[in-house]
Formats: structure tokens, C-alpha cells, sequence
């Protein structure tokens, strides 16, 4: 008899890997004669169980991917993404961080490139939606700072905002597929690249498409840059950044968590 | 603004002050567009049930076929253009 | 609240001796509107711990209000208690944060194992009932007990296979659990019958062996039936009704135990929120019943 770790490995190689040879030899012999299940058969209740149980949890939060390619094709996909990725923590609200590399190298959906850049998004819409609360923020704290050190300021932006950006126009694939019925307006891959930010004020996520260089200037904030740096490097890189307009969409859309200033 | 600030410090002082000035004034429109989703009602994944699809049910393995014989046939009918693959 | 009964080591809003049910998202907004005070009332919510341990967002809004009117108890999916290769500590330090946030009259998890490897099956898996699983079993709930600081209940499970290594019955292996660890028993009904039927058991002589003054909660859920040439296996999906002969065994049950916090539990094909409150009810009823029988007599 085999001890409790071999016992818990070798029904792992079962479920996920259907290599039942090693666990079967641990598993009581019901009495067939009286039509009993056979041992095979009992493990692939368990092997059905938990495939099913992650598919469905990848189907919840990749709910456009799954009208995209459709029931079937979703749950085959989902299927091979449990065994090449089954989930290391028992937290399955953000289950299938690897959809979009596993999805860049599944051949079967190779003719539909854009798909990849619609998982990323709907895996940071999860992450918005699971992510840190922000506290809100009165614009008046900024006005008391005196203007000389508002260069040395570094912006904290909403803690829950993911960025992305995409060759693919996948904000509109992604609103065009909302509701259960599924798409219908059609959409044009050749209406270009997108930049977006996601993330969540209240309850409600919100995805907020942005242009180059904004989405560059998130990015600096976002990595900690004070705006004096962050100004040095937007210049260089978009000539025509206008950092009053991009902070004034940061603090119209109310996107400021608080701020700090560089030590 | 008084003070003799350096060109960027002056930069980013006024950027700042403008912004605070024309953000305290009711947005005419943002220049983002945020499109809103709800989700509230975006169902826990971990429960402690055994599935009840009829699969689940059933001793038969699941399907594991060969990949070729499956192809994505959902709203992606949709996507139009130029840069698509076709497929393997 | 001096109930012996309510399990549970702190004193923040002990779970009542009444029914309870499962909350689910579908039905936050339903359950803020009615107001705790609607009738059929609703006694108190359970919740799988791992769904509320992200960061923030609206599981946690939706919690926090429900919380402020309800009694609450965390049951949790994800620490395999059973597993050969030690807890996940990470995974702790999460529960125990959301124990300290919502201060749970109850906080439960199951005798089954769901990791190895360091990999989530989303299943409860049968352990051997040996004394190697039961010593791994009793150090990972002493070890849960002290991270916590309080008392945890475990809960007998549903299975639809056995291993051939285990030398003990199920209910001895879960009494020797709760006698060496000093934690509690939830006690499954609807599993109690599921696997009993499953394996041949007997039901009442299972729950007739457990200890009553161990059991700090009840769990009541539907289950299905699936054929396999001439035979009947018993599937645990939480998807119907509770089915009469588990009402039978709950009944049975509360006659040896007397009333106990027992919840309905509903994870697959989730109904309208009346339909569970009215579950609620039939478990009320018997509640109440055992409860006038034991103080008139």
C-alpha cells in the first residue's frame, strides 16, 4: 500500500493526465457482479468533476472569449488550458492568467490572432474587479501643495487600474459582445490598435481607451515615476504630450488615488 | 508662480495648476470615454458541489478528441479583416 | 446567548440555533432590500471563504452590508486539510484575514484534500481513513486552530470511491479527529446519506456513532441520482431540493442531537431566493419542534 503523498500524486496523474495505472491498485474493488461501478469508472467522476468545475470557472471569467469561438470550441480549449495550467492557487476568481500565452500557441484557434489580446483584457478586467478598493480622493489636498514641489510629486493612480494595448481593436470586439445573444454589430480588425486603461472606482469596472502617449504617461505613473521624470521622459518620446491635458483627464475621471512625494 | 522656477519645475507647476483649475469646473466632456460594466452579479468560482452537468454524472471520460475536428464557431463570424489568418 | 450549542469561540454574533442558507451572488440585492426582518426570516448566511478573498470589489461591499444584519459563517474550499505536502501557507494568512475582517460566527472546512503538488484540483477528494491521515490531518487543524486563534468545525464528506489502505470506518476516523485536535464537527447530512448509499453503509448507524455535543452545525443540500446498469450512485451536486429521505435522516438526526444551526445549501442551478428561504422553513419547523420537545421535557 502506497503512503498518503504517492496516494495524493497518483490520483493527481489520473485526473489530470488520465495515467490511471498507479492509483487504481489503491481503490477498493466495489462488487461489479451486482452492477457496482468499476474503479475506472469512479475515478473519472472525479476526473469529469474537476474539469468541469474549471472549465466553467474559466467560461465565468472569460465570458467574450467564450461567445467568440462558442460553447463547443471553449470548452475543448478550456479543457487542454486546465491540463497545461490547472490552478496553483485555490483562488479561482482570477483562474487562466496564462490564457493569453496559451491561446498565442493553440493552433486550433490560430486563424482568429486577436483572441490572445481578448483574454489579456478580460483577465484585467477580473483583476480590476477583484482588486484593491481605492479610498477616494479630494483634489483639494493637491491644491495646498505649493506649486515649486508638484514636480517632486509622484501621482498614485486608481490602485486597482490595469493597463494594456493592443494591435487588435479588442475594446470594440469586446463591446460587441456583452450580451448573451452575442455580437451583433460586426467589427473591423483594420480599425487599428488600441490603448486602455481598466479599472474600478466603486463597484463598477470601467474600461477608458486612451491614445499613445497617455497610455504611456499611466505607464510612468503607474511605475512610481514622480511627474517631473515623468514629464522629462514623455517629451522625448511624444513630442506633442500636453501634460496639462493628461492630467486634467486624470482628475476629470477622477483616476487619483492620493499621492506622495519623492524622497 | 512667483518664485524663479526651473523650465520643467515651471512645466509641470502650471500644467498642475491648470488642470486643478479647469477640473474644478464641470467637465464638458472627458477626454477618455469609459465604458462601464457592471458584473456585480459575476457568480464565486469556488464552491463546494460536484458539477452537475451531466458529465460529471456520467463514468465516461471526457472528451479529449484530436484538435482538429474542432473549430470556433461563435460570434467571431464577426471579425472582419484583412490581417486574419486563415487557419491551420 | 448562552446556548451551548453555537460553536465557535468568540462571542460576536453567535450563529442562532435556526436555519440558514448559502448566500449567492444572484441574491445581494434581493436580500439588502427585503431587510433581515422579512418573513420567512432568514437566520443567517454562509459564504465559501475563498470567494471573498480578493483584494476588494463588490464581493466585499455586498459582504459587508449583508453582514451588518446577519449572522455569518465561512466554509471553506481550499486548505486540504488531508494533503501529504503541508498546508499553504499563503493560503492561510488569506483566511485568517478574512476571518479578522468579517469576525464569522463559524469558520469550517472539509476532511478531504483538494492540492498536490502544489496544484488546486476545485475538488473534494476521499482520503484513506489511516492512522498516517489521520495524524497528517490532525496537525494541519492544530496548525489552522492556533493561526486562527479559535476553533474550527470539519466536515464529513461525500465520496463516490474508497481506498483500499484505509483500516478505519468514516465515522471513528472523524470522531478520532475531533477528539484529538478539539474541533468541531459540520455535519453533513445530505453527505452522510449520499455516501452511506454510495458504499453500502448504514446511515443511522453512521450518525448514531458521532458524539452530539461535537456538532456545532448541520448542512442540509439536494442531490441526484445517476443509473448505471441497475445501480444507483448518488451524485452530490447541491443542485434541487433536499430530498425526502435526507429530510428523514435530519430528522433522525436532531431526535439524537437535538436542534442544531443547520444550513441550505444550493450551488448548482441556483433558484430563486423564496425557494431557499422556504427550505429554511422546513428545516425550521423541525427546529422548533425538537426545540419545544427539549423544554418541556
Amino acid at each position: 500500500m502506497a503512503g498518503l503523498f504517492d496516494i495524493q500524486d497518483n490520483f493527481l496523474s489520473a485526473i489530470l493526465e488520465s495515467r490511471n495505472d498507479a492509483i487504481v491498485d489503491e481503490i477498493l474493488e466495489h462488487d461489479l457482479s451486482v452492477g457496482g461501478l468499476s474503479v475506472q469508472e469512479r475515478l473519472n467522476i472525479y476526473r469529469n468533476n474537476t474539469f468541469i468545475t474549471l472549465k466553467r470557472a474559466l467560461a465565468q471569467n472569460f465570458p467574450v472569449l467564450c461567445r467568440l469561438v462558442g460553447q463547443q470550441f471553449f470548452d475543448h480549449m478550456a479543457g487542454e488550458y486546465v491540463q497545461k495550467h490547472p490552478p496553483i492557487t485555490p483562488l479561482l476568481m482570477t483562474y487562466g492568467v496564462k490564457m493569453p500565452e496559451f491561446l498565442d500557441d493553440f493552433d486550433a484557434a490560430g486563424s482568429l490572432p486577436y483572441l490572445a489580446d481578448v483574454a489579456r483584457l478580460e483577465h484585467l478586467w477580473n483583476m480590476s474587479f477583484n482588486g484593491p478598493d481605492s479610498e477616494g480622493f479630494d483634489l483639494e489636498e493637491l491644491n495646498k501643495v505649493d506649486p515649486e514641489k508638484f514636480e517632486d510629486i509622484i501621482l498614485k493612480l486608481l490602485p486597482n487600474m490595469q493597463l494594456m494595448s493592443s494591435i487588435y481593436p479588442v475594446l470594440d470586439i469586446w463591446l460587441a459582445n456583452q450580451t448573451e445573444e452575442g455580437a451583433s454589430t460586426t467589427v473591423n480588425l483594420e480599425r487599428g490598435p488600441c490603448h486602455l486603461a481598466i479599472y474600478r472606482k466603486a463597484q463598477e469596472v470601467e474600461i477608458m481607451p486612451l491614445d499613445p502617449a497617455s497610455h504611456a504617461f499611466f505607464g510612468l505613473l503607474g511605475a512610481g515615476k514622480t511627474l517631473g521624470s515623468a514629464l522629462v521622459q514623455m517629451t522625448g518620446k511624444y513630442p506633442a504630450f500636453n501634460l496639462q491635458e493628461a492630467l486634467q483627464n486624470i482628475m476629470r475621471n477622477n483616476l487619483i488615488a492620493g499621492f506622495e512625494f519623492a524622497k | 508662480m512667483t518664485k524663479n522656477l526651473k523650465p520643467k519645475s515651471l512645466l509641470v507647476a502650471s500644467a498642475m495648476a491648470a488642470a486643478l483649475t479647469l477640473s474644478a469646473v464641470p467637465a464638458v466632456q472627458a477626454k477618455g470615454k469609459a465604458e462601464k460594466c457592471y458584473g456585480i452579479v459575476k457568480a464565486g468560482q469556488n464552491d463546494c458541489a460536484t458539477a452537475t452537468t451531466s458529465c460529471a454524472g456520467t463514468a465516461t471520460k471526457d472528451g479529449q478528441s484530436d484538435s482538429w475536428i474542432y473549430v470556433p464557431k461563435g460570434t467571431c463570424a464577426k471579425i472582419i479583416g484583412s490581417s486574419l489568418k486563415s487557419g491551420k | 446567548m448562552s446556548d451551548p450549542l453555537t460553536m465557535g469561540n468568540n462571542n460576536f454574533d453567535p450563529i442562532p440555533t435556526n436555519a440558514g442558507i448559502g448566500l449567492k451572488p444572484q441574491h445581494y440585492e434581493e436580500i439588502l432590500s427585503l431587510g433581515p426582518d422579512a418573513s420567512p426570516k432568514i437566520g443567517w448566511f454562509e459564504v465559501h471563504t475563498e470567494n471573498y478573498m480578493g483584494a476588494g470589489g463588490p464581493p466585499h461591499y455586498y459582504l459587508e452590508k449583508i453582514r451588518q444584519d446577519y449572522p455569518l459563517s465561512m466554509h471553506g474550499v481550499g486548505l486540504s486539510l488531508g494533503t501529504a505536502d503541508g498546508l499553504n501557507l499563503d493560503h492561510l494568512r488569506g483566511v485568517k484575514n478574512v476571518v479578522d475582517r468579517y469576525q464569522p460566527a463559524l469558520v469550517s472546512e472539509h476532511i478531504s484534500w483538494s492540492i498536490a503538488n502544489g496544484v488546486y484540483l476545485n475538488d473534494l477528494i476521499p482520503l484513506p481513513y489511516t492512522a498516517e491521515t489521520l495524524q497528517i490531518t490532525c496537525a494541519h487543524i492544530d496548525q489552522i486552530q492556533n493561526f486562527l486563534g479559535r476553533q474550527i468545525l470539519v466536515e464529513n464528506p461525500s465520496s463516490y470511491l474508497l481506498f483500499k489502505s484505509s483500516n478505519m470506518e468514516e465515522p471513528d476516523f472523524i470522531n478520532e479527529i475531533l477528539g484529538n485536535t478539539g474541533c468541531g464537527l459540520l455535519l453533513d447530512v445530505n453527505n452522510v446519506y449520499v455516501s452511506c448509499q454510495n458504499h453500502g453503509w448504514d446511515a443511522r448507524d453512521y450518525i448514531s456513532r458521532l458524539k452530539p455535543e461535537t456538532v456545532g452545525e448541520i448542512h442540509l443540500a439536494g442531490h441526484s441520482v445517476k443509473e448505471w446498469r441497475g445501480q444507483s450512485l448518488r451524485i452530490d451536486d447541491h443542485g434541487s431540493n433536499v430530498c425526502n429521505e435526507v429530510w428523514a435522516l435530519y430528522d433522525y438526526t436532531l431526535s439524537l442531537m437535538g436542534p442544531k444551526p443547520t444550513l441550505i445549501e444550493w450551488d448548482n442551478n441556483i433558484p430563486a431566493l423564496m425557494t431557499l428561504r422556504q427550505e429554511a422553513e422546513r428545516a425550521n419547523t423541525l427546529l422548533n419542534r425538537d426545540q419545544c420537545a427539549k423544554n418541556s421535557g
